[in-house]
């Protein structure tokens, strides 16, 4: 049997063998620098649950609603899929934010290793549009005002905004077909594009290998498979505790249905826009848009900054200090619209 | 490398110019196809209820098919608003005993003639023309049917 399997699948045993027990340095083993993995097992979560969920889920106006409350009131365990797809979502950009986080401080981005922060930062994007078109869904207040703005703020960029409004929205309102188009990027866009994003993220860091740490003179290294695997293996597993519990403790809830013409009182977005949303209050809508448009430029083409500004002022630590700078202002933004907005 | 006929870099130039332009046209294709369909502006006259119905000195928020319009009565004339927020489109909140209209998204604030008193909104809530016909009010607004395509 195993033979049959063999000649029609002609694996090179070997090169699988090369390829799973790819040296790591030795820096690896300590816990930080195994988040990368952590978005990649979420986002098979996410897969799984959001098919089980698409079983339910009917994406139009009239009925997305009563929907979403179908699946987390009466489907058996209903609430338990929603939950877990909720709550990997969420984490996903915890760790994602983390993993970006390590990869920053410890310069992993440097030459020759920049595409592949350019690609990490697409894989960002990504992810938090995800979660947008995600909240979309439900279609309760919050899923309709944020498509509201969040849409508006696309039409307010200059030259494409409009054609890029009409292109979303499918028409110049938020209408049914907006929805519709939101659930197919869900479904359909988004994970082709995670998909192809991590095989370029994962294929160019076996083909750099894994970034030296800064000052780290060891040189021993040990095997993927089976010890980093392991490592990955355990985080995997307490990932899928905590999120079993986290659902448990705190099952889903769905909001107000959605009232075109009417913002609730308190609106606000997900955590992770706070940043944005304090930064629009802020300030004007040009300054407010393009302020946003220049941080993500900056964040894709961060390699490439940290490299001019070391040769502005070679061995000052200029990076660490604009980084930071940004880091700080960032949490600041997010911490403000928690409290006060 | 083996050296290539002029020929054969010819062949390479149409083939890859082919490519191009067929992969492109094709792009094009589906972005129409994407593309909605998006029908002239036509104004309508709605029905808004009566005058008496708005307070005087007050504001009333209307919801009418067309989006949401805050009718406001000062010397006893009726006028209209529209209540989306010109910042990024929520629908603004009359508070009556400030006497201003402040969106709850991004605290854009508007006076009682919608002009911007501070947030963010770049422009004043956009003044609708209103008619009274029949002891009722019409506003005049954008038609919002569209086509479902």
């Amino acid at each position: 049997m195993v033979r049959w399997i063999e000649e029609r699948i002609p694996v090179d045993h070997e090169m699988v063998r090369k390829g799973l027990r790819e040296p790591l340095p030795v820096h690896m083993k300590s816990w930080i620098f195994c988040l990368g993995g952590t978005p990649a097992m979420l986002f098979c979560i996410l897969a799984v649950t959001g098919i089980l969920l698409t079983f339910y889920y009917v994406p139009s106006p009239a009925q997305a609603y009563a929907s979403v409350s179908n699946i987390t009131f009466k489907v058996r365990m209903g609430w338990f899929v929603r939950g877990i797809h909720q709550g990997a979502s969420q984490l996903m950009i915890v760790t994602v934010l983390l993993h970006m986080i390590r990869v920053f401080f410890t310069r992993a981005y440097l030459k020759p290793r920049e595409l592949n922060w350019v690609w990490g930062v697409a894989l960002f994007m990504v992810t938090l549009t995800f979660a947008f078109t995600g909240y979309s869904l439900v279609y309760d207040q919050l899923s309709y005002w944020a498509t509201t703005i969040g849409t508006n703020m696309i039409a307010a960029v200059p030259l494409i905004g409009e054609p890029l409004l009409y292109l979303l929205r499918g028409g110049p309102n938020v209408n049914p077909n907006t929805l519709s188009r939101f659930y197919d990027f869900h479904i359909g866009v988004l994970p082709t594009m995670m998909t192809l994003l991590i095989v370029a993220h994962l294929a160019l860091v076996r083909l750099h290998g894994v970034a030296p740490l800064p000052g780290d003179p060891r040189r021993e290294t040990y095997p993927f498979f089976p010890d980093h695997m392991l490592r990955e293996a355990i985080i995997g597993l307490l990932l899928l505790v905590c999120l079993v519990n986290y659902v448990n403790f705190f099952p889903p809830t769905v909001g107000a249905p959605a009232t075109p013409g009417n913002t609730p009182g308190h609106i606000r977005p997900e955590w992770y826009f706070f940043p944005t949303y304090r930064w629009l209050k802020l300030t004007s809508l040009p300054v407010g848009i393009g302020g946003s448009v220049l941080f993500v430029a900056g964040l894709f083409l961060w390699p490439f900054i940290d490299a001019a500004l070391e040769r502005i002022a070679p061995r000052k630590g200029l990076w660490v200090i604009v980084g930071s700078a940004f880091f700080l202002l960032t949490i600041v933004f997010m911490l403000w619209e928690a409290i006060a907005g | 490398m083996a050296p290539r006929s002029r020929r054969d870099f010819m062949a390479n130039i149409i083939l890859g110019a082919g490519t191009v332009l067929g992969l492109g046209s094709l792009a094009y294709r589906f972005l129409e196809y994407l593309y909605p369909l998006v029908p002239p502006i036509k104004l309508v006259e709605v029905p808004a209820g009566k005058p008496d119905d708005v307070p005087p000195d007050g504001v009333r928020l209307v919801q009418l098919p067309e989006g949401p319009v805050m009718l406001e009565k000062s010397d006893n004339e009726v006028r209209a608003l529209s209540a989306i927020c010109t910042h990024l489109g929520c629908t603004v909140q009359w508070h009556p005993e400030e006497k201003k209209f402040i969106c709850p998204c991004h605290q854009g604030v508007y006076d009682f003639n919608g002009n911007v008193m501070s947030g963010p909104p770049p422009r004043p809530l956009e003044k609708l023309p209103v008619k009274l016909r029949d002891g009722q009010v019409f506003v005049l607004m954008n038609s919002l049917k569209e086509e479902q395509l």
